[in-house]
């Protein structure tokens, strides 16, 4: 294996781990977002008992 | 004077290596090195294009997954912190997921021109023979055998 190639295999190893951390960011994002979809979910029901023509 | 491949003009000199005095031998022999010399310099250009844009992508690949991982790390502190609605979540989280698939997917043809450039640089010679010369006999190297 050249020069070259053994360059950019590890440019390419390196930028697949950020894409790792990128990835699993994502994943903890995607929690978050679950939990605030829950929760605007939960208020919207609450809303909807407390002020029932609101339906 | 004959188009030929490499291989071809090797293994027909081998052949006739005891039936050629070995001054006229060594002539042809020196022929083939010289254009086992070029082909050899074409492979590097060849490769050197592909090397650069690859070089070049690299880098934006590797900006553009900091900059994804980054926008998630603050996206999920936005919605812990309720500084931001789902709706405005799902549009942030939908459009990093999209540019990161982007860039996974450029990250895997990069892979791929490495291994394209690995083969080359370790057999240039054979790989223009094998490919180019091969396939296209217009583009056969001349011998004067």
């Amino acid at each position: 294996m050249g020069t070259r190639a053994e360059t950019l295999k590890k440019q390419v190893s390196t930028h697949a781990k950020i894409g790792d951390e990128a990835t699993a960011a994502l994943l903890e994002a995607e929690d978050a977002l679950a939990g605030v979809e829950d929760r605007e979910s939960r208020r919207a029901s609450r809303s909807r008992v407390a002020d029932p023509r609101r339906d | 004077m004959a188009q030929r491949t490499i291989a071809e003009a090797k293994a027909l000199l081998d052949d006739q290596s005891a039936a050629i005095n070995p001054q006229a031998w060594a002539n042809l022999q020196a022929e083939v090195t010289d254009v086992e010399r070029q082909v050899r310099q074409s492979a590097l250009g060849y490769i050197q294009v592909i090397y650069d844009r690859a070089a070049h992508t690299t880098l934006v690949n590797g900006q553009g997954a900091c900059e994804v991982r980054d926008a998630a790390r603050v996206l999920t502190a936005d919605l812990k912190a309720g500084r931001i609605s789902a709706a405005e979540g799902a549009k942030r989280w939908n459009e990093l997921r999209a540019q990161s698939r982007r860039l996974s997917a450029a990250n895997e043809r990069l892979a791929q021109d490495a291994e394209h450039i690995g083969v080359i640089e370790d057999d240039p010679v054979g790989f223009y023979d094998s490919t180019i010369h091969e396939k296209n006999p217009q583009l056969r190297p001349l011998f004067s055998f």
